[in-house]
């Protein structure tokens, strides 16, 4: 086991005077700062010099032995599961979707490893993508308020006890990205009217297919028709990467239908509003990344096209619709 | 709709105003279902109404798949939302049912699919006979019973709805080599959808045949019905066995296959083993961004390994393998793997960095 060796130097003035009895003695200490120098094993070994009228005396001829080796472990950050592995939570919006794994939080923990004094927690690095909870606490809830920038645990937390610090605690911010299209659509007859069914599936800001979210959607307003209007759903989960938009309309073989222009060299709308898909929340219309934007209609066959979601490319996503 | 070998008679029992409903739906993993449903039967309901929101009916029973009956039938209830609400005679469906018990004892039916959906959907599509070429042994799991009675009847209907495919083609979590032989089977359909299926299983489980098959049939062109599914199969490829990332580079390289394509990139950054790199190279010269997008990805995961929130083991034939010998994470290449949105903004300059990265540390890659 080898040693960094690191002389500490002091002086500490001794009061002797002509009348101090014979086998006093005084204590001095000295202290360094961990903090440059971190991990490591340390022990103490103790030489101590006099002067007296200009005369120095050796005040530790027998060179006492080195002190016990006193292992020092900079604190550890936990976070979930209880181990200081890396983390990744995400940007819902506010929020998180727990039934899918997708948190925005995580509470963190810390082993001051014997380090004494009052602990503070900082964000040395990302410090604008999330928030902690509180700076003095021993488990304070980190939580998402930017997606990273990188797709890499890009953000940093430390904690110091009297200016120890712990090494950093790395996490990531990820957030949906963008609505793309899962493959062709079909539809096909419904009792007396029609059912067309889209896929999708989402994208993460890594441009990774997202496992199930809970999503939602939101309607613009309709163009006046006779036909009804839905009122937006959202759902909660769903099995592998694909989600599907469900439209249908039927009626009753008795009634009488509200009447559709056939004219497909036209591509006359049959109804139209603006959908927009909330990423991040069964029922909140306030969830999620700016909102993947696409032109509605309904009756026909569809054909979405990619739609961003972002200041940068916030393009429509066109449908391509033919009547039926 | 529905198989045509079989009769599926809704009447609208009252006089009603059209109905326009949309609703995001999704496909309710089978090993979920099943987990939750007391009996799963293969059956036809002899009598049944739906009244507004409320449905209920009488099932008698074909073929049973998991639990018992002593009786050939079975009452259940099921649940429906307003917005789907209407008044419907429901004899005569035939499907697959999933029945869960409720508090008080009594059964209901659990759609396959999460959302809202009309009762038409909540059953799988089933034959009032199976074919002996779809029977399973008596002692094949029940997921397998359930997946060769759906494959038989879409191997039935003409070209239908997506929803169905979807149902075939979920990701199963069976172990082989029971699931081996399903997907085998499926892809022995002379029905695409039902053969797409298969292979789709096939390949995502990380078989390398598999996939040259799908290379095969996608330079021949892929129908509709399959390109979808097999496409997506592709996307969630994960064997770094090198003969599989030579398979998905010559898909990569498929200009008639766009989505195919994307996929096969994703698949090659998601491996992102060392010798991906050879292959995401000259990807990053690529017309299409997001093909850019995931080549510089795939290089970036490979030298960020160890870094990247998600990110998955490599596996080649089942056997995990370190991805390096030592780390290659420097905070530069950490600095320089950019969210999507980012890399637009500095496309050429993050570009020109990982070749350059290339070129020094993985120079075997660059030819």
């Amino acid at each position: 086991m080898g040693f960094s060796v690191i002389k500490l130097s002091g002086t500490a003035p001794i009061p002797v005077t002509p009348s101090t009895p014979v086998g006093s003695s005084w204590g001095a200490s000295l202290e360094q700062e961990l903090e440059p120098r971190g991990d490591g094993n340390y022990r103490v070994t103790v030489t101590a010099n006099g002067t007296c009228n200009n005369i120095a005396y050796n005040l530790t001829p027998n060179n006492p032995a080195p002190s016990d080796v006193l292992p020092v472990l900079r604190p550890v950050i936990t976070g979930p599961g209880g181990t200081s592995r890396p983390y990744g939570i995400w940007w819902l919006g506010g929020g998180g979707d727990a039934t899918n794994g997708y948190y925005n939080n995580a509470t963190l923990a810390v082993n001051g490893n014997g380090a004494p004094g009052p602990l503070a927690w900082s964000v040395p690095q990302g410090a604008s993508k999330v928030s902690l909870s509180c700076t003095s606490c021993s488990f304070p809830l980190v939580t998402s308020s930017q997606p990273s920038a990188n797709c890499v645990y890009d953000i940093e937390i430390k904690v110091n006890f009297s200016g120890f610090y712990s090494n950093a605690y790395q996490l990531n911010v990820n957030s949906p990205y963008y609505v793309e299209s899962g493959g062709l659509s079909t539809t096909e007859d419904y009792l007396d009217g029609w059912f067309t069914v889209i896929p999708y599936r989402n994208r993460d800001r890594c441009q990774y297919q997202m496992p199930s979210i809970a999503l939602n959607e939101v309607f613009g307003t309709f163009t006046p028709s006779p036909w009804a209007k839905p009122a937006a759903l959202g759902l909660s989960s769903y099995g592998s990467y694909t989600w599907y938009d469900q439209i249908f309309i039927s009626g009753c073989a008795a009634c009488t239908p509200p009447s559709v222009q056939r004219n497909p060299a036209n591509q006359t709308l049959a109804d139209q509003a603006q959908q927009y898909w909330r990423i991040g929340s069964e029922h909140s219309r306030h969830r999620s990344l700016r909102p993947a934007k696409h032109v509605s209609t309904v009756h026909g066959t569809w054909r979405p096209r990619q739609c961003f979601a972002d200041s940068v490319r916030d393009q429509s996503c066109v449908l391509q619709h033919t009547q039926q | 709709m529905r198989p045509t070998t079989y009769a599926t008679v809704v009447v609208c029992l009252t006089a009603c105003a059209s109905k326009l409903f949309g609703a995001p739906i999704g496909v309710q993993p089978l090993s979920q279902l099943l987990n939750k449903a007391e009996v799963v039967f293969v059956g036809r309901i002899i009598q049944g109404v739906q009244s507004d929101v409320n449905a209920s009916a009488i099932f008698q029973i074909e073929r049973m798949l998991k639990g018992s009956s002593r009786a050939g039938t079975v009452p259940a209830s099921f649940s429906t939302l307003p917005a789907i609400s209407g008044n419907k005679d429901l004899r005569g469906q035939i499907g697959i049912w999933f029945l869960t018990k409720k508090s008080d004892g009594s059964l209901e039916v659990m759609p396959p699919f999460v959302g809202a959906v009309p009762v038409e959907f909540h059953s799988m599509p089933a034959l009032a006979a199976l074919p002996a070429s779809w029977m399973a042994d008596p002692s094949a799991s029940t997921v397998e019973k359930v997946i060769r009675e759906l494959a038989a009847a879409l191997e039935q209907l003409p070209a239908g709805s997506v929803l169905w495919s979807a149902l075939l083609s979920q990701p199963l979590t069976e172990s082989d080599p029971s699931l081996s032989r399903l997907y085998q089977r499926l892809q022995s359909s002379g029905s695409e959808p039902v053969a797409a299926a298969g292979l789709k299983g096939s390949i995502v489980k990380g078989d390398l045949a598999a996939l040259q098959s799908l290379a095969s049939r996608a330079q021949r062109g892929l129908s509709n019905a399959s390109s979808t599914i097999a496409t997506q199969a592709v996307c969630e490829f994960s064997n770094g066995n090198p003969r599989a990332l030579a398979v998905l580079a010559e898909m990569a390289a498929m200009r008639s296959q766009p989505e195919l394509r994307r996929c096969a990139v994703l698949a090659l950054r998601t491996i992102h083993s060392r010798e991906t790199i050879q292959y995401l190279l000259p990807l990053l010269d690529d017309t299409d961004s997001d093909i850019r997008y995931q080549a510089m990805a795939g290089i970036a995961s490979y030298a960020n390994t160890g870094f990247l929130p998600g990110e998955k083991q490599l596996v080649i034939d089942g056997v995990v393998t370190p991805r390096n010998t030592e780390p290659l994470y420097t905070p530069e290449t950490g600095a320089n793997f950019p969210t999507g949105d980012r890399f637009r903004l500095d496309e050429p300059r993050v570009i020109a960095f990982w070749k350059q990265w290339v070129r020094v540390k993985v120079p075997e890659a660059v030819r």
